[in-house]
């Protein structure tokens, strides 16, 4: 296998804030081109602080903006910098490498909240991870995501391949444009709620619990009790595990799975239109 | 040719045929072969006696009779040239169903009997073609479990909860539970194992994973099972998670109430 030699297409580009009153001023744009255009391809951002928000679009190489927070310490604008001019900024030392197809986005965000515009071929696959103090966004790209945001919202629409989304703390928030049978859905936090909505007419088989919240649709989910794989005799005159407490059920015919678990947060299940949502 | 010459000689000069030049020399012939005038005399008797007898003319109905006899000669002629349509008329006549039914039976029962006495080893090899499968779906899932793609992973642990249980697959789901890099596939892994948790070594590898768990989804769901099994070991690697000083506040105090659950 020819194993192509991770080519790094910008490597710690420093820029200097111009003394831009704005709290994201574009600050440095990256183009990635790809080994093989046209052919999906994966971006992977792990991300400490910022936002990352991805789009599909014409275009066959990556495209990165990064821009510097406004304040480093705090989301919306510098309070105590009012009536100020910036004089010197951090920097982003944004890098990105690129390997079979494969663009992996650096930064040094672990130090500095840094939001992420990324263009993207409309056809990737993303594996999209951010830590802290922003939100990840995703819009028209086809393909397999897996994203995780620790303490941020996801925002995605317009989907269609298989998605495997975890928050901590953040809403989480899926709009389908299409279901691609087979491919595995999965949606699970511990305090954000879940808002997901599937095209009309899509056949998938929900397994979905929540500790504190409650499950809501419109679809018409013809739910089964799902039964435990252990034989009962090896656990005569013991006491029943509950360990099954999982609401499992069909939309449509069934089909592709969908996990769906918040311990505190709600679970809402939406149907689309049939072809857009 | 002496014999077929002499009498077709005799038949000439009985009837008359004979020039009477010819005569002498005839007759000379037939007495050479044995035919003497005594012998010749009797011939002439005979002939002329024949010429005596009364021939009857056919009648009327003899011909009647006789056309009957041509038509039904010529039907059998017919017949026994033309088998397919002879063939048809018994085949879909009622005198012929009877036999044609037993006749099909008898292959049918021939058949049957055949067939159950003939030593079928392809049963064996169907149940050894089965074992075979269920090795591949095995070996596919422990593959796809290993895949770069999470959502192919995640599909192997849908696999895992109808294939056939045995140690590979619980090891790698264990491997799963505590390595994978993404929280949704390792929840479902502890799902899956958490299914068979009356099978050796499941309840011990939950126990174990602990430790391992970063993400507050694991190590919440993990204190559930722990809690609805009972297992009072597990305490202990809740207290560690809950003394780092990294672990959420929330998350802390669902850790302790599962804690205080145990004991």
């Amino acid at each position: 296998m020819a194993v192509r030699k991770a080519w790094l297409v910008a490597a710690a580009v420093a820029v200097l804030l111009p003394a831009a009153s704005g709290s994201n001023a574009p600050l440095e744009q990256l183009r990635v081109p790809l080994s093989s255009p046209g052919r999906p391809g994966m971006l992977i951002v792990n991300h400490g602080r910022g936002s990352v928000s991805v789009s599909g679009y014409d275009g066959d190489a990556v495209v990165v903006r990064a821009a510097l927070s406004g304040s480093s310490e705090a989301e919306g604008p510098d309070a105590a910098a009012k009536g100020l001019k910036r004089i010197t900024a951090g920097e982003t030392r944004l890098s990105a490498e690129e390997s079979d197809n494969t663009v992996t986005v650096l930064s040094n965000s672990a130090a500095k909240t840094i939001d992420l515009e990324i263009l993207v071929p409309r056809r990737f696959n993303l594996k999209l991870s951010v830590k802290d103090n922003g939100a990840v966004r995703v819009s028209g790209v086809a393909g397999d995501m897996e994203i995780n945001n620790l303490n941020g919202p996801v925002e995605l629409d317009r989907l269609a391949g298989s998605a495997l989304v975890n928050t901590v703390d953040g809403d989480l928030t899926c709009r389908f444009e299409r279901i691609v049978p087979g491919l595995p859905l999965a949606f699970t936090s511990v305090y954000g709620k879940i808002d997901v909505t599937f095209p009309a007419g899509a056949d998938l088989t929900v397994k979905m619990k929540t500790d504190q919240g409650a499950i809501f649709s419109d679809f018409d989910i013809a739910t089964d009790e799902r039964k435990s794989l252990s034989e009962p005799s090896e656990k005569a005159g013991g006491r029943r595990i509950s360990l099954e407490d999982w609401t499992t059920g069909r939309i449509g015919r069934g089909g592709t799975e969908v996990l769906l678990k918040s311990y505190e947060g709600n679970i809402y299940i939406r149907k689309g239109s049939a072809g857009r949502p | 040719m002496s014999d077929k010459k002499k009498e077709r000689l005799l038949a000439e000069l009985m009837r008359g045929d004979v020039l009477p030049e010819k005569e002498a020399r005839v007759k000379a012939f037939l007495r050479k072969k044995g035919v003497d005038a005594a012998r010749l005399a009797e011939y002439e008797d005979l002939w002329k006696t024949l010429g005596e007898v009364d021939v009857p003319e056919p009648s009327e109905a003899m011909h009647i009779r006789f056309r009957e006899t041509l038509e039904e000669a010529k039907k059998q002629t017919w017949r026994a040239e033309s088998p397919v349509p002879a063939g048809k008329k018994t085949f879909f006549g009622l005198a012929g169903a009877p036999q044609w039914a037993f006749a099909a039976s008898l292959v049918v029962l021939g058949w049957f009997i055949g067939f159950q006495l003939t030593p079928r080893p392809e049963r064996g090899q169907i149940q050894d073609l089965n074992a075979r499968v269920n090795d591949l779906k095995t070996a596919v899932l422990l593959t796809k479990l290993e895949s770069v793609s999470a959502p192919e992973r995640m599909k192997a642990i849908q696999y895992a909860e109808d294939a056939a249980w045995d140690d590979p697959v619980r090891d790698a789901l264990v491997q799963t539970l505590n390595h994978d890099s993404n929280p949704n596939v390792r929840l479902a892994a502890m799902d899956a194992l958490a299914r068979r948790v009356d099978r050796p070594g499941v309840r011990d590898a939950l126990l174990g994973s602990i430790e391992h768990q970063d993400s507050p989804l694991l190590q919440l769901a993990l204190a559930d099972v722990m809690v609805a099994l009972d297992e009072k070991r597990a305490a202990e690697p809740f207290r560690k998670i809950i003394a780092d000083p990294e672990v959420y506040f929330s998350i802390r105090r669902k850790l302790e109430e599962a804690v205080a659950k145990l004991l």
